[in-house]
């Protein structure tokens, strides 16, 4: 198995040629990057890992995965469902055994494309090399870039793209690569499921999905992020998104030991429409970053972003909410919201909603609000009879509610409150009464 | 039932009194009204009885239901039949009526090691509670007291008393405000639940609230004190000459 130490990134040598020749230029390109810039800090992003420490990281001797099986029939606690079609991404290889799906989609190895072979000229377009260090370590090495387009249904049509971790034995590095095209008219729920299975405490997962949404598309984003609370993980979601079309992302994030969640929409045909909510906990020593941007480049188009943190322990949480209005992006409609939940006087959230705006017809607002348990609520929940305890969690779960129940899947929203019900009690709750 | 006695309380780490030395007696069916100007102590009197957290108890006893409550917690003791409808209900994000209620009544079954209702059961006493209330079902589904208007909390804080059937349901200021039809509705479900082993105490500023609730002794609260009690007659004189009346009587 090949090992790679970050640390000493002129030791390693490029694990892959890819046959097509786009896919391999962003391959060259982002091994040419990454190997000159390594891991971050460097002076030219240190804004935007300011809170985050790659020391450890760089101290870790990863191996690239080696091809799996997975049986999804196992009972091993990953979101699945009759009514969703779903693509499994196991160790950083797609699985087409174990995956199913519809006529209306169409799934290629980038080694192997034929239909979608004119995709590939956006590959890297939209998540490019030189924003930062993270996506050219994927661009560099990335083992199994997919491809996949959607086409108009008659029926509903639900995704559920299934990203695993695997490995037991080894400190693995996987880097998941998707190039997902929403064809024009076409409406579809898409899960992104990350499942950290994993029972070694060191994996690194860097997955970079590009998303290009034709005219009139209508997507409707479902987010999971269950860790087992140990690995380093960071997720980058760059969307491209024409007129009139709309991408709807609910995001719910059980932080890793460090975990990034990296979502960019640009809006580049008017008349559409992007919202980005979510809920991330943290505990422990964990670390959960949301880099949370939308840039309207043209006018009518909207955009919100409205996320909740639950944080305990010594954990650390970071919202960083962009939005960029372009010169001439008249008449946009932008809001921000960051509302956090501490329950320990040891954790600590940085907030950032920030807006850069250079038009003139806008209506735009952020706020954010950071907040511990209310002693008031708390007594009120007592005085029916519920102990303090229960009280907490309800508490903690009704402040989580409000995010979990805009998935809008019977299935999903079940899953996630057995989910977060699992994972209350071992919330680190201290010193904040 | 409820017997308290030279009850002295503060709010936790100030040295002020609020509470001066309490003395009350309550028997099962009864209703009693605690009457007082603003900052008398009524409403700190209300929430010491329920246990808040944010009062201390410097000397005195609180026996309820046989047992000295003093250091009982409050779930333990709505347990033992204790109902506080708030005078400004929590509104509480995320959390519906109905899981309120149901872990309420969950806790209070397994608190006395009896069987839980079952989803099916629990739905249909509350359905049919809901019916006797009042209450726009639409309220139901959302967040407990969010977007409520004061009537609908007032209402929805009737709802919990019907369903948790306490032995002793303090009223704080429920009726303040009320408009006269929501003050009605109120008093309804609360005569509702009037019975030979269920007592009230009415915590109010006004005397209106006993036109429709009417009470068996009133105790006039005076600067954590209760300087005065009788009967319903009391309150109506409150009515008419106000509490200057009774304060300077006092000599203070």
């Amino acid at each position: 198995m090949k090992e790679i130490e970050f640390k000493n990134i002129s030791n390693l040598s490029k694990p892959e040629i890819f046959t097509n020749k786009n896919v391999n230029l962003v391959n060259n390109l982002g091994w040419e990057s990454f190997t000159k810039t390594g891991l971050p800090p460097n002076p030219e992003t240190s804004e935007l890992w300011k809170y985050t420490n790659f020391h450890n990281l760089g101290n870790i001797k990863f191996f690239l995965p080696q091809k799996k099986t997975f049986d999804p029939n196992d009972n091993s606690g990953v979101f699945s469902s009759k009514n969703f079609q779903t693509i499994y991404i196991v160790d950083g290889f797609y699985d087409p055994e174990i995956s199913n799906f519809s006529d209306n989609v169409i799934v290629e190895k980038s080694n192997e494309l034929s239909k979608l072979k004119s995709l590939s000229k956006n590959f890297g377009e939209i998540a490019k090399i030189n924003e930062n260090e993270m996506i050219a370590m994927n661009s560099a090495f990335m083992l199994d870039p997919i491809f996949i387009s959607i086409d108009e249904s008659k029926e509903e049509m639900n995704l559920n793209i299934v990203i695993l971790t695997t490995d037991n034995a080894n400190n693995i590095s996987s880097f998941p690569r998707l190039f997902i095209q929403v064809n024009s008219k076409s409406q579809t729920n898409i899960v992104e499921s990350y499942f950290n299975l994993s029972k070694n405490r060191n994996n690194l997962v860097v997955p970079v999905i590009e998303y290009l949404l034709e005219k009139e598309t209508n997507v409707c984003h479902k987010r999971m992020q269950m860790d087992s609370g140990n690995s380093f993980f960071f997720q980058f979601d760059r969307v491209m998104q024409k007129e009139m079309s709309k991408f709807i992302s609910t995001s719910f994030s059980l932080s890793g030991l460090l975990s990034r969640y990296d979502i960019h929409s640009d809006l580049s045909g008017i008349n559409s429409e992007c919202n980005f909510h979510g809920l991330y906990i943290t505990n422990k020593n964990q670390l959960q970053e949301n880099e949370i941007s939308i840039t309207h480049s043209v006018e009518k188009c909207s955009s919100d972003q409205m996320f909740k943190g639950i944080l305990a322990g010594k954990s650390k949480a970071v919202f960083s909410g962009k939005v960029l209005v372009k010169q001439g992006a008249q008449k946009t409609r932008a809001f921000q919201k960051d509302l956090n939940f501490l329950l320990s006087k040891d954790c600590e959230v940085d907030t950032k909603p920030s807006l850069e705006i250079y038009a003139d017809d806008v209506e735009c607002s952020h706020g954010a609000t950071a907040g511990n348990m209310d002693k008031n609520m708390l007594f009120y929940l007592q005085s029916r009879g519920i102990n303090n305890e229960d009280a907490m969690s309800m508490l903690i779960r009704g402040f989580a509610q409000e995010i979990i129940d805009e998935f809008e899947d019977d299935e999903i929203i079940e899953f996630l409150e057995n989910s977060i019900d699992k994972s209350i009690p071992s919330l680190e709750i201290q010193g904040i009464m | 039932m409820l017997e308290i006695k030279n009850l002295k309380a503060q709010v936790v780490d100030s040295d002020d009194l609020i509470l001066k030395g309490i003395n009350l007696s309550i028997n099962p069916g009864e209703v009693h009204a605690i009457m007082g100007p603003n900052g008398s102590g009524k409403s700190t009197l209300a929430n010491v009885l329920a246990g808040k957290p944010d009062y201390e108890i410097t000397d005195g006893e609180i026996h309820f239901m046989d047992e000295m409550i003093n250091e009982f917690p409050p779930d333990e003791r709505s347990h033992l039949g204790m109902f506080l409808a708030f005078q400004y209900p929590a509104e509480i994000p995320g959390v519906r009526s109905y899981q309120m209620l149901k872990s309420s009544l969950d806790s209070k079954n397994e608190y006395f090691k009896k069987q839980k209702l079952s989803v099916r059961e629990f739905s249909k006493f509350y359905d049919q509670k809901v019916k006797d209330i009042g209450i726009d079902t639409e309220l139901t589904k959302r967040s407990l007291n969010f977007g409520f208007s004061g009537g609908e909390k007032k209402k929805n804080e009737i709802l919990q008393l019907s369903i948790l059937e306490p032995k002793l349901a303090i009223l704080d200021e429920t009726d303040s405000g009320l408009d006269v039809d929501a003050l009605k509705a109120v008093s309804d479900g609360v005569n509702l639940m009037r019975s030979d082993d269920r007592s009230f105490i009415i915590v109010t500023h006004y005397q209106r609230i006993l036109n429709y609730i009417e009470p068996d002794f009133v105790h006039i609260l005076v600067n954590g004190e209760i300087v005065k009690s009788g009967t319903k007659e009391l309150a109506l004189d409150i009515e008419t000459n106000g509490y200057e009346n009774i304060i300077s009587s006092l000599g203070k």
